[in-house]
């Protein structure tokens, strides 16, 4: 079974994929396809907010930042990642992290493979379809969800409701995760405007 | 092999964000340029007014204005100016030449005390709001004293009313129309008390309701009471609309009622809530002057700015603001248009009139405006162009030309005018037409295509899901 081939299959058979990435005989390097599916999912982003039609949009090319969406797209998955490799090695589970990264980045297919037709297709919607656009688009999301759920039942051998429990957990590590980080940032700025007003000090004795 | 990938991710991510780096519209903060505003931030645009004139001295022998509080133009441009602080009403013809004081020192017979406002009706009747007099004085031309208006006797008007008019108007059926905090009291022409108009209601507000359940007594004492807000100005049109300025701090600062006092402009916020430096301000608006053809122009006097809208409460232009060069204010106290189009804005600080003449680009739009209200859709379209090619981004004069363009049945055009125009309700009407006309057309063709499509799917979907489902069970082996 080749990369294509996983990548398709994630989308007809996710369970069964999940089982086969679990029994470890694939010969496809995990790092190497996730980011090249988290590449897409950028591109795939980006093509999308162009290609929407123009009265569903409610962000417009103009007011696009490319570094935001880059940051939109990947952080949450890489921190979704972390987080969950974290928890799932603490409570019993049984993947790698790769493993895990590759579960999580194979979840976002259906939003990678589906998202330019559905963009392609709002073009004959116009602002009174915004109910079927947004269903559409929920439907796509909640298919994502889904599949990543299932990637860690099926990986880490849980029951489903130990799964859902971990589900939880792990969008509060996420939190934490993301709060420590800011608190970090707002540390190290202090820090550093600290040794800048040193170094300053010692200058002007020296001057 | 990964270094290689991750620097083709680089490049090709620089390469996009170039694209999406263009700035189509390049937004400002500067003091002296016109502008519109797209949500909160300004888009510049050509400039819309320029300083004609400034009315400052009076003759040599007379002194210089004193806090004036009301400026008003007859039918024939002559300038009326309430000047407060001198109590006293002076007159300019159309050039600015001083022709006559009313009130000075030595008329005796009629002394005015702090005159607030007033009103000349087409016989050039002079009707001066006589505020710490509490009476309203009607003068001739040639400042005879005619009568005075105090306040009604009736039985709907308790003792507690205090007739202090600052702002009157007279509408065509002769009503006095007396601004009174949140409402207009009207009164005939024989002093006889004639009813409220267009009262302001208090409007629910959570973060009151919550102090005034914590509250102690005492602290209740001290907080305001909840009066609903208050006018600062108003006109009336030929029809009897009242177009007025409301101080209220979050929206509707700007109102137009019916005859039955009912609120018929556009709702929402007017105004901006940040200065030039970008520092927050609360927008007060205080006077608002309506011309001809019903362009309204409302005067903010903590920014200065004047906001002029059309009747669908679009804005046309901002221009003024505070500063001590030509064309800005110190302090406005009052906005007033002439039979030209010529604004004139008083300022009680600088004890000056500003007139503002129109440029050829807000005279193009005026024109296309007045006629689009008339039914000229063809010319109104022509014009429209006209001020495009002063300037490509004024989003009125597309969405001008898209509703010119849906009246011409053309879809696919007015969709592109819409598009340029930002306006997404426009566009989904354009676009909903066009997309019926072209299922009446092409009905057949749709259908067939759909059912190829369908078919390629199903047959495609089929295969994959076949060729995967083998693989799966040969791996599982």
């Amino acid at each position: 079974m080749n990369a294509v081939q996983l990548v398709l299959s994630v989308l007809i058979h996710p369970i069964d994929t999940f089982r086969i990435i679990k029994s470890r005989k694939l010969k496809i390097n995990y790092l190497q396809l996730s980011s090249l599916l988290l590449f897409m999912v950028v591109v795939v982003r980006i093509i999308y907010i162009y290609m929407l039609h123009y009265p569903l949009s409610n962000l417009t090319i103009r007011d696009t930042n490319v570094l935001l969406e880059i940051i939109r797209m990947t952080v949450p998955i890489i921190t979704w990642v972390v987080a969950c490799y974290a928890l799932t090695s603490i409570m019993d589970g049984e993947t790698t992290f790769l493993e895990t990264l590759i579960s999580a980045t194979l979840s976002m297919m259906p939003y990678i493979f589906f998202i330019i037709p559905f963009a392609l297709l709002s073009k004959i919607m116009s602002g009174t379809d915004i109910g079927t656009f947004n269903l559409i688009l929920k439907f796509i999301w909640i298919w994502v969800a889904m599949l990543i759920i299932i990637g860690v039942k099926e990986l880490n051998d849980y029951s489903i409701i130990k799964t859902l429990n971990i589900c939880v957990l792990n969008l509060i590590t996420m939190i934490l995760i993301c709060a420590i980080i800011v608190l970090f940032l707002a540390l190290a700025s202090q820090l550093f405007t600290f040794i800048n007003e040193l170094f300053l000090e010692i200058r002007l004795i020296f001057n | 092999m990964l270094r290689q990938m991750l620097r083709r991710i680089c490049i090709g991510v620089a390469l996009i964000s170039l694209f999406f780096n263009t700035v189509y519209v390049s937004y400002v903060s500067a003091a002296d340029i016109n502008y519109v505003l797209d949500g909160k931030q300004r888009v510049p645009i050509p400039l819309t007014y320029k300083v004609k004139n400034v009315i400052d001295k009076l003759d040599s022998n007379t002194n210089t204005l004193k806090q004036p509080e009301d400026i008003f133009i007859d039918r024939y441009d002559n300038i009326y100016i309430a000047d407060t602080g001198n109590n006293r009403i002076v007159k300019y013809n159309s050039d600015g030449k001083l022709i006559y004081v009313y009130g000075d020192e030595d008329e005796k017979d009629k002394q005015f005390n702090n005159p607030m406002g007033l009103f000349v009706d087409d016989d050039e009747d002079i009707y001066v709001a006589d505020t710490a007099n509490n009476c309203i004085a009607h003068l001739s031309p040639y400042g005879e004293f005619v009568e005075q208006f105090v306040k009604p006797e009736s039985l709907l008007l308790n003792d507690s009313f205090t007739f202090e008019p600052t702002k009157i108007y007279i509408n065509s059926t002769g009503f006095i129309y007396i601004l009174k905090s949140h409402s207009f009291v009207t009164i005939d022409a024989d002093n006889n008390f004639r009813g409220y108009v267009g009262a302001n209601q208090v409007e629910f507000d959570f973060t009151k309701v919550l102090i005034r359940l914590f509250a102690s007594k005492e602290q209740k004492e001290r907080i305001a009471k909840n009066l609903p807000d208050s006018y600062t100005n108003f006109v009336i049109d030929k029809n009897g609309v009242i177009y007025a300025t409301c101080y209220t701090e979050k929206q509707n600062q700007i109102v137009k009622l019916n005859s039955v006092g009912k609120n018929i402009f556009r709702k929402g916020s007017f105004g901006e809530t940040i200065d030039d430096n970008n520092r927050p301000i609360k927008p007060r608006f205080i006077d608002i002057a309506v011309d001809a053809n019903g362009i309204i122009n409302a005067l903010d006097q903590i920014s200065g700015k004047v906001y002029q809208y059309d009747q669908e409460g679009n804005l046309l232009t901002v221009f003024g603001g505070i500063g001590t060069w030509k064309g800005t204010f110190q302090m406005p106290s009052s906005i007033s248009v002439d039979s030209h189009g010529n604004i004139y804005v008083l300022d009680r600080i600088l004890n000056n009139v500003q007139v503002f003449e129109p440029t050829s680009f807000i005279k193009l739009i005026h024109e296309a405006i007045g006629y689009y209200d008339e039914g000229e859709y063809v010319k109104a379209k022509d014009i429209w162009n006209e001020v495009i090619k002063f300037d490509k981004n004024y989003k009125l004069a597309h969405t001008g030309i898209a509703k010119v363009l849906m009246k011409e049945r053309k879809w696919k055009e007015a969709m592109n005018e819409y598009e340029m125009a930002d306006d997404k309700a426009g566009y989904t009407k354009a676009f909903n037409e066009y997309r019926k006309s072209a299922i009446q057309e092409y009905f057949g063709l749709i259908i067939l295509i759909v059912i190829v499509i369908i078919t390629i799917l199903i047959i495609i979907t089929g295969k994959v899901k076949n060729a995967i489902g083998n693989l799966i069970e040969n791996f599982k082996m």
